[in-house]
C-alpha cells in the first residue's frame, strides 16, 4: 500500500501562496501544489519517520520543528540543514516574520525553553525570555505589521504574553489567567488579538496593552487552532464576521488550519488534510 | 524627646506656620527651578571643605538631597517636606523631581492663600486630594502606549535625549530597555576604559561563584555549564561526607546525575567526597555559594526555589547535613541550564511554577511601591529582574572617577525613567499635557467653596512646569502658554525651536507615570503642609543623608 498523508496525523499547515501548502505530520513533511493533478506529496524522505509538530514557510524557505531540533531548507525542501539551538528543545510551533526578506526573523515556541528567536533566517536560535514566566509555549502569532510594530503574542498553559520588541521581552496580558490553558493565537490587521483556550472558548484584546476578555459571540469552549479570521473548534470550523463568529462547517476534527486561495485546508489527527471550498458563509468539502 | 520650643496654634489654623513653611518650600523649589526643561541650567553645590571643587548638578532630586538643613527651623520643616517629596519621585522614576517642585510650590502658595481667606485646612486638604485624583485620571486618559518596533525605539530614544545629552549613554540605555522590556533587570557597573559596553545575560544571575576549585569538567576552563540539571537549595554548611553520599545517591539513582548545589559552605571532607564522585564520572556536580542579601539571607534562596521548583531543604534551624541526607529527589528543582564561574552563577529556564512566580512577582511589586530606602529599592529591582529572567549589564566608563560616577548615576536614572515610560505610556512633554489637564479641570463647576479653590489651585499648579520651562529657555511664559492654547491636541511648545510641533516629531515626550507621581506627591506634600498646626522642634536634631 502506498504511503499517503491520509494515513497520518497532521499537526501544522503553512500556505505561502494560493497554489502551495505544506503539512507537518506524524510522518514528515508534505507538499500540495495546485494544478490538475493536485495531491499531497512527501518531500524530504529523510524526515519520513519523524513526527513534526511545526512548519513555517517564507518564499522558498521552509522551517520544520521537531522534538530537539529545527531544520531549514532554502530551496523548497530539496536540501536541509539543522539549525543551531541553545539546547535541544521540544519545538511546538514556528512563526516567521511577514517581512522575512528584510529582517530574517523566525521564532519558535518550545515546551520547556520558552521562545527561541533567530534573526539570521533560522541558522541560529537564541532564547529570548525576558518576562516570560511560563516557559511552556503552545502557539505564536506575529502582527501583520510586525516590521513596524514588532508585536508578537505567545500563548502558554498559564498565561498569554505579548512582546513589543519582536519577541525578546515579554509581558503577561492582564486577566489572561482566567482562560488558561491557551492553545492558539492570531493577530488581526487592525491589531486585535485573539487567543483560543482549551477549556474556556475564545478570548480577545483590543491591542497589546488591553485586557483579555471572553468573546461571547464564539460559543464552543475548546479552540484547537486559529488562522487569520478562521477558528477550528470542538464542534466545527468558524469564521469571524462583523456580527461575530459564524460556523462554516461541522467538521470537528481540525487541529490546524490554512487558507490557500479560495480553499480552506484543515489538518487533523485522522484523514490527513481535508479541503473545503470557501464561500461567504459555508465551507463545503 | 526633649523640646525647647513648642508653638501653639493661633485661632486661625496654620497662619503662624504657613509663611515659614512656604519659605522653606520656596527655598528648595527656587533652588531647582533652573534645572527644568531641555534648555536647563545646573546647580553648583559646594564641597565639604573650602578647597573642594563644587559639585555641578542638573538633577533636581540630587540637588534637593544635598540640602541637609536651612537656618530657620520652621522654614526647615517646609524645606525637608519638599526634599523628601522630590527625592521620592526621583527614586521611583529617575526623573520628574523638578516638575514636582514647580507643581508643589505653586500649589502651596494657592493653598495658603485659601486658608488665609478662611477655608478650613482639613477641607482644603480633602478638596486638593480629590482634585489631584481628577487631574491624574485626566492625564492618564490622554496618554498613549509606546508602539513596538522601530517607532517605539525612537520614542524611547527621544525620552532618553530629553534627560541627558550623552548620545553614547542614550544609545546604550535605549537598546537595553528595548531588549529587556519594562520589568527586565538592568545593572549599571563601572568600566575601566572610558567607553560603554553592554552585555545581555540570559536567565537569572547571582554574584556568588563556585565554592571550591576542581569542579570544572573541561580542564583549563573557569566556566562550568550543566544542561538539564537538578537544583538543590540548602541553608547552612555541608560538613559530613556521609550526608553528601546519602543525598547524592538518591538523585543519581533517580536519573539526575547533573546537580547544582546552592549551599552556604562546604567542609573539606564534603568537598573531597564530591570531587571523588565527580572524578569517577558518577555525577557532574556544581556547588555554588548561596547568595546572601544583606539582612535577608533567605529571600534569595526562596527566589531560587520559585525559579526552579525546588524545595528549600532546611531553614537554618535544622542541620544542613541531616536535611541533605534525607532529601527526596522530588525536593530538588530543575533547570535547563545552569552555569557558574568563580564569581557568578546563573540559572536558565528553571522548571518554575508560573502561579508561584506570579505571586512572587506581585509581592515584590507591592514592596517596591511602598519601599523608600534606596538600597532596598535596588535589591528589590534586582530580585524582580532575576525572576523575570534576564539582565542587561551596562558597563559605564568615563575620563575621570568623578565623571564616571556622574555618568553611572545618569544611566541608572535613565534606565528607571525609560522602563517607566515603557510600562505606563507617554504624554506630550514640556508641560503641555499638564497644561491641557489644567484646562480640562477648569471646565468643571464644583459647588463647594473649597472645591472651587482646589480646582483653581490645581489648574494653576499644573501650568507651572510649562511656564518655568519657557522661562528657563528665555521665552515669555505668557506667550508660550497662549501659543499652546491654540495648538493641536498632541502639540508641544518646543523651546529648542520656539515653535509648536507634534510631540513625536519634536521628540518632546514625558512618562505619564512620572507626571502622575509628580501630581500625587506634590498634592500630598502640600496637603500635609497646609494642615500643619503645631511644630515640635528637637533641641539637637540628628542629621541624615537620607530623606
Amino acid at each position: 500500500m502506498s504511503d499517503t498523508l491520509e494515513q497520518h496525523a497532521v499537526f501544522a499547515l503553512a500556505a505561502p501562496n494560493a497554489a502551495l501548502c505544506y503539512a507537518a505530520s506524524s510522518a514528515g513533511i508534505w507538499r500540495w501544489r495546485a494544478g490538475r493533478a493536485a495531491r499531497w506529496k512527501r518531500i524530504a524522505p529523510e524526515f519520513a519517520a519523524v513526527g513534526l509538530p511545526a512548519v513555517a514557510v517564507a518564499g522558498k524557505s521552509i522551517w520544520i520543528g521537531a522534538s530537539g531540533d529545527i531544520a531549514v531548507s532554502r530551496d523548497e525542501g530539496a536540501s536541509w540543514q539543522l539549525s543551531t539551538l541553545p539546547v535541544r528543545s521540544e519545538v511546538q510551533a514556528l512563526a516567521v516574520s511577514p517581512a522575512y526578506d528584510r529582517d530574517g526573523v523566525v521564532l519558535a515556541a518550545t515546551a520547556r525553553d520558552g521562545v527561541l528567536r533567530s534573526d539570521n533566517g533560522g541558522a541560529t536560535f537564541f532564547a529570548w525570555n525576558f518576562g516570560l514566566i511560563d516557559l511552556n509555549i503552545n502557539a505564536l502569532a506575529l502582527s501583520p505589521d510586525f516590521a513596524n510594530d514588532g508585536h508578537v503574542i505567545a500563548t502558554g498553559d498559564h498565561a498569554v504574553f505579548v512582546s513589543r520588541n519582536g519577541g525578546r521581552a515579554w509581558r503577561e496580558l492582564p486577566e489572561s489567567l482566567a482562560g488558561a490553558p491557551f492553545t492558539s493565537a492570531a493577530i488581526d490587521v487592525d491589531g486585535t488579538l485573539f487567543v483560543g483556550s482549551e477549556t474556556a472558548g475564545l478570548w480577545r484584546a483590543a491591542d497589546v496593552a488591553s485586557k483579555l476578555t471572553r468573546d461571547v459571540t464564539f460559543k464552543p469552549v475548546t479552540v484547537n487552532a486559529l488562522s487569520g479570521d478562521l477558528a477550528a473548534a470542538s464542534d466545527g470550523i468558524y469564521r469571524r464576521t462583523r456580527a461575530g463568529w459564524k460556523r462554516l462547517s461541522a467538521d470537528d476534527r481540525a487541529l490546524c488550519l490554512a487558507r490557500c486561495g479560495g480553499s480552506l485546508f484543515a489538518g487533523g489527527a485522522e484523514q490527513g488534510v481535508r479541503v473545503f471550498k470557501l464561500n461567504h458563509d459555508i465551507a463545503s468539502p | 524627646m526633649s523640646t525647647n520650643n513648642r508653638l501653639r496654634s493661633d485661632p486661625r489654623p496654620g497662619v503662624i506656620f504657613h509663611p515659614g513653611l512656604l519659605a522653606g518650600i520656596d527655598t528648595i523649589a527656587n533652588m531647582v527651578r533652573g534645572t527644568l526643561g531641555p534648555l536647563a541650567r545646573t546647580v553648583a553645590v559646594s564641597g565639604n571643605f573650602r578647597t573642594d571643587t563644587p559639585e555641578i548638578l542638573d538633577d533636581a532630586g540630587i540637588v534637593a538631597r544635598r540640602v541637609i538643613q536651612i537656618g530657620d527651623p520652621v522654614a526647615d520643616a517646609g524645606a525637608m517636606m519638599m526634599r523628601h517629596a522630590l527625592w521620592r519621585v526621583r527614586e521611583l522614576h529617575g526623573d520628574g523631581a523638578a516638575t514636582t517642585a514647580m507643581i508643589a510650590q505653586t500649589m502651596a502658595h494657592g493653598a495658603v492663600r485659601a486658608v488665609s481667606a478662611g477655608v478650613h485646612p482639613t477641607l482644603m486638604r480633602e478638596a486638593l486630594t480629590k482634585s489631584g485624583k481628577l487631574a491624574i485620571t485626566a492625564l492618564r486618559a490622554c496618554s498613549e502606549h509606546i508602539r513596538g518596533g522601530s517607532a517605539g525605539r525612537e520614542t524611547l530614544r527621544a525620552v532618553a535625549q530629553a534627560m541627558c545629552q550623552d548620545a553614547e549613554l542614550c544609545d546604550a540605555l535605549t537598546m537595553a530597555v528595548d531588549l529587556v522590556g519594562a520589568d527586565g533587570g538592568i545593572t549599571i557597573v563601572a568600566n575601566e576604559p572610558r567607553t560603554i559596553f553592554s552585555e545581555f545575560i540570559e536567565g537569572s544571575m547571582w554574584e556568588t561563584g563556585v565554592l571550591a576549585p576542581g569542579f570544572s569538567h573541561e580542564p583549563g576552563k573557569n566556566m562550568v555549564r550543566l544542561d538539564d540539571a537538578a537544583v538543590v537549595v540548602l541553608a547552612g554548611t555541608l560538613n559530613s561526607a556521609e550526608a553528601v553520599l546519602d543525598g547524592l545517591r538518591g538523585l543519581i539513582d533517580s536519573g539526575r546525575p547533573r546537580v547544582l548545589l546552592v549551599v552556604q559552605g562546604l567542609s573539606d571532607e564534603a568537598r573531597q567526597v564530591m570531587l571523588q564522585i565527580q572524578h569517577r564520572g558518577m555525577a557532574n556536580l556544581l556547588p555554588v555559594k548561596a547568595p546572601y542579601l544583606e539582612g535577608e539571607a533567605m529571600v534569595a534562596l526562596e527566589d531560587i526555589c520559585v525559579l526552579t521548583g525546588a524545595t528549600q531543604l532546611n531553614t537554618g534551624d535544622t542541620a544542613a547535613d541531616d536535611a541533605f541526607a534525607r532529601m527526596a529527589p522530588a525536593q530538588a528543582g530543575s533547570a535547563r541550564r545552569v552555569w557558574a564561574d568563580d564569581k557568578r552563577f546563573g540559572i536558565v529556564a528553571g522548571a518554575r511554577n508560573p502561579h508561584l512566580m506570579r505571586e512572587r512577582i506581585a509581592l515584590l511589586k507591592r514592596q517596591l511601591d511602598t519601599e523608600t530606602h534606596t538600597d532596598m529599592l535596588e535589591k528589590l529591582r534586582g530580585r524582580l529582574g532575576r525572576l523575570y529572567g534576564g539582565l542587561a549589564m551596562i558597563r559605564v566608563g568615563a575620563a575621570t572617577m568623578k565623571a564616571g560616577s556622574v555618568r553611572r548615576d545618569q544611566a541608572e536614572r535613565m534606565a528607571r525613567a525609560l522602563q517607566s515610560v515603557l510600562s505606563s505610556g507617554v504624554v506630550a512633554g514640556g508641560g503641555a499635557a499638564l497644561a491641557r489637564v489644567a484646562a480640562t479641570l477648569e471646565q468643571s463647576a464644583p459647588v463647594a467653596l473649597e472645591a472651587r479653590w482646589a480646582r483653581d489651585i490645581m489648574a494653576g499648579a499644573l501650568r507651572a512646569p510649562l511656564r518655568v520651562i519657557a522661562e528657563n529657555a528665555g521665552y515669555d511664559p505668557t506667550l508660550s502658554m497662549h501659543s499652546m492654547t491654540h495648538a493641536a491636541a498632541d502639540a508641544v511648545f518646543d523651546v529648542r525651536t520656539g515653535m509648536n510641533a507634534g510631540m513625536r516629531a519634536a521628540g518632546v515626550i514625558d512618562s505619564v507615570e512620572t507626571l502622575c507621581s509628580a501630581i500625587r506627591v506634590a498634592t500630598s506634600t502640600v496637603a500635609m503642609a497646609v494642615t500643619t498646626d503645631a511644630l515640635v522642634l528637637r533641641k539637637a536634631p540628628p542629621t541624615s543623608a537620607f530623606p
